[in-house]
């Protein structure tokens, strides 16, 4: 038997054995392939909308103010970028979560490593595959919706957010070698060592080197201030540098806050929740790093109302621009944080499985359990959008002064576009509450 | 004195699989307090199916399990948790303990489950594990524990809210025999101890030894059972 027909049997078993005994990871294939179409659909979206300002900024016609669109643009598309990579490699990791079991029982068997490797490539291809190709056909939905909203004055028609062929093929070959490239690269252990239990001994800590990337940050920022601040590309150094260091920093400080968390905890659902932040602070910042740059994003797109006061209506429509292009920006980077949110947790309910089952067997009731995985997520995030607010203050303060929390409307605005983000990425860890009870049913 | 001590009885017990398995054919079983049984029988036999029907996980197709004068089909999937996690204690063969607490706080969890404080309960937790030989060892995770040492966690955590069942399902299995020995003694005397009933499903005959009562199983029946010649204490004087 080769490799293709042993891949298309194991296929076909795992279909029916989850079809008879209603195997909670059928829904992690679902869940793959959803990650993967969206991350094709909106990094589609993304760099459509680039073209299109693009594109205007070449017209003949166009308006003196279209290469700062265009400027803008990339900004927004650069601030996805990272999130976008997130949820990719999220996707990835969720291949990877359940098959690791078998890979290691068919090595014990006397599978060779190529044979390993050519299961998971075919495994994370298929999935990546099919996640890519819906994604493609999303986007196609997605440029309609995406084209009512208005910039300079109009909207844009779908020839405008049109990738072009080549792009969109290769976009879609960039997601499928994304999520074969995680699974072949996360083969190692069960190449080496298929025998082996993981061993989970004392968490070594995030180094505080990662503070360090605080200060070198801030250094910047006071050396960027003596630049002019009306300077389109001082924005952009500030805003890099505000995502860079809160991509850093997010997981030491996640850590920081499990470890304030479990002095405190009194209860099961608080300890539970605590150690598995403690144990494991970089997912958990993944599960809510997205969060964070939503609420820099709403902190960005709620300050461009400080600037309305525009002298005629060229200046007021490109203000007023800016700050749909914020909310749109906001509202994309709230959704991919909710679908990486429910992958991640879908992931981490998968890979717990075993302790779920043990536990309710031995009288933990399925609430108290999903109160904890609730909880796992929600401390993270409400400590995250706190350092997404304070990371925003430190950036925009030299930039703005204090007139941004003196505005009420800006404030009622912002405050408003963190609810939305927070709320996406609940519903995003809510969307694994059924997956958490099937893996604890007995 | 434990309050939870009661009888257990099994009557005429029967779990069916869809249209053509039998897991349990007609099995009757009464475990006195404080008494420890082995069920023992080859691989589809019914032992851990017979267990669970026991600890109240599985509910049967037909016959029932008596608990402190309440049958167990007749309580709701909820009073049952509840049963599990006040009553009786579990040892399985691996993957029980969590991996991200350390060892007094897998032993603790139970009665935080319960309601007790964290403190408190780490506080009762600190001298079973030592009762155990694992004093000094309350902060390390299980990972950095050896597989034995790591069972007894496993069995200090079944015995801190003072069952009056303890369950274990091949708590030897991954173990070797020196190691497995070392386990069976603690886990039958402690249990003595906190005067809990023992039923401990195993397929070896050095495990089932150190129990003052094996049943054999076959085919979803228990066809034979028997009293071990000797109990624990002179099998420690005879090795």
């Amino acid at each position: 038997m080769n490799l293709l027909h042993l891949w298309v049997l194991l296929r076909k078993r795992t279909r029916e054995a989850n079809r008879d005994f209603g195997d909670p990871g059928a829904i992690t294939g679902v869940l793959t392939v959803i990650a993967f179409a969206s991350v094709t659909a909106l990094l589609l979206v993304v760099v459509g909308g680039v073209g299109a300002f693009a594109a205007r900024a070449e017209l003949p016609n166009a308006s003196e103010n279209a290469q700062t669109y265009l400027v803008f643009a990339y900004i927004a598309a650069g601030l996805l970028l990272v999130p976008l990579a997130t949820m990719g490699g999220a996707a990835a990791r969720l291949i990877v979560a359940r098959r690791d079991e078998r890979l290691a029982n068919l090595r014990l068997l006397g599978a060779t490593t190529s044979q390993i490797t050519g299961l998971s490539a075919l495994d994370a291809a298929s999935q990546s595959i099919a996640g890519a190709l819906l994604g493609a056909v999303a986007y196609f939905g997605l440029i309609p919706l995406v084209g009512l909203v208005p910039f300079e004055g109009h909207g844009f028609g779908f020839a405008e957010l049109w990738v072009g062929a080549p792009l969109l093929v290769g976009v879609v070959v960039a997601v499928v070698v994304l999520g074969i490239a995680s699974a072949v690269l996360g083969l190692r252990r069960v190449v080496v060592s298929p025998l082996g239990v993981t061993k989970r001994e004392s968490t070594p800590g995030l180094g505080a080197i990662r503070l360090a990337v605080l200060a070198v940050a801030l250094i910047a920022m006071v050396v960027a201030t003596s630049t002019p601040a009306a300077s389109i590309a001082f924005i952009a150094i500030v805003l890099v540098i505000g995502l860079a260091t809160l991509n850093v920093v997010g997981p030491f400080f996640v850590g920081v806050v499990g470890r304030l968390y479990v002095s405190g905890a009194r209860s099961a659902p608080d300890l539970l929740a605590a150690r598995r932040i403690i144990d494991d602070p970089k997912t958990a910042w993944r599960s809510v790093g997205g969060v964070a740059l939503a609420t820099f994003i709403a902190g960005l797109a709620s300050v461009m109302a400080l600037f309305s006061k525009a002298s005629n209506p060229e200046e007021q429509l490109f203000m007023t621009d800016v700050s749909t292009g914020g909310y749109l920006t906001l509202a994309i980077a709230g959704v991919l944080a909710a679908i990486s949110t429910g992958v991640t947790q879908a992931g981490r309910v998968i890979s717990q499985r075993e302790q779920y089952r043990n536990l309710h067997l031995a009288g933990a009731e399925v609430e108290v359990l999903e109160k904890a995985r609730m909880r796992e997520t929600v401390v993270p995030m409400v400590a995250v959008v706190g350092l997404a607010l304070g990371a925003s203050a430190l950036f925009m303060l030299p930039v703005l002064g204090a007139g941004f929390f003196s505005s009420i409307p800006v404030l009622l605005r912002f405050v408003a576009s963190v609810v939305f983000a927070v709320g996406l990425v609940l519903l995003g860890a809510g969307a694994s509450r059924g997956l958490a009870r099937a893996a604890a049913a007995l | 004195m434990n309050t939870h001590s009661a009888p257990l009885i099994a009557k005429n017990l029967v779990k069916r699989y869809g249209e053509q398995t039998m897991a349990l054919d007609g099995v009757d079983l009464r475990i006195e307090p404080g008494e420890s049984v082995a069920i023992m029988g080859p691989s589809g036999s019914g032992k851990t199916t017979l267990l669970h029907s026991l600890a109240g996980v599985i509910t049967p197709t037909s016959g029932d399990v008596q608990w402190k004068d309440r049958e167990m089909s007749s309580m709701r999937d909820g009073e049952r948790t509840r049963l599990r996690r006040n009553d009786f204690g579990f040892v399985f063969q691996s993957g029980q303990l969590l991996p991200e607490l350390p060892c007094v706080e897998n032993v603790a969890l139970p009665l935080m489950l319960q309601g007790t404080s964290r403190v408190e309960a780490v506080n009762r937790a600190m001298p079973i594990l030592a009762q155990l030989g694992l004093g000094g060892m309350e902060s390390r995770r299980p990972g950095e524990l050896s597989g034995g040492q790591a069972q007894r966690v496993a069995i200090a955590r079944a015995l801190i809210t003072t069952p009056g069942v303890v369950f274990a399902d091949e708590p030897t299995g991954a173990l070797d025999q020196h190691t497995s020995a070392e386990v069976m003694e603690i886990l039958t005397s402690s249990t003595r101890a906190y005067g809990a009933s023992l039923v401990v499903v195993t397929h070896d005959p050095n495990v089932a030894r150190w129990c003052s009562r094996t049943v054999m199983m076959q085919d979803g029946k228990i066809f034979s059972e028997f009293r071990a010649p000797s109990d624990a204490t002179t099998q420690e004087s005879a090795r």
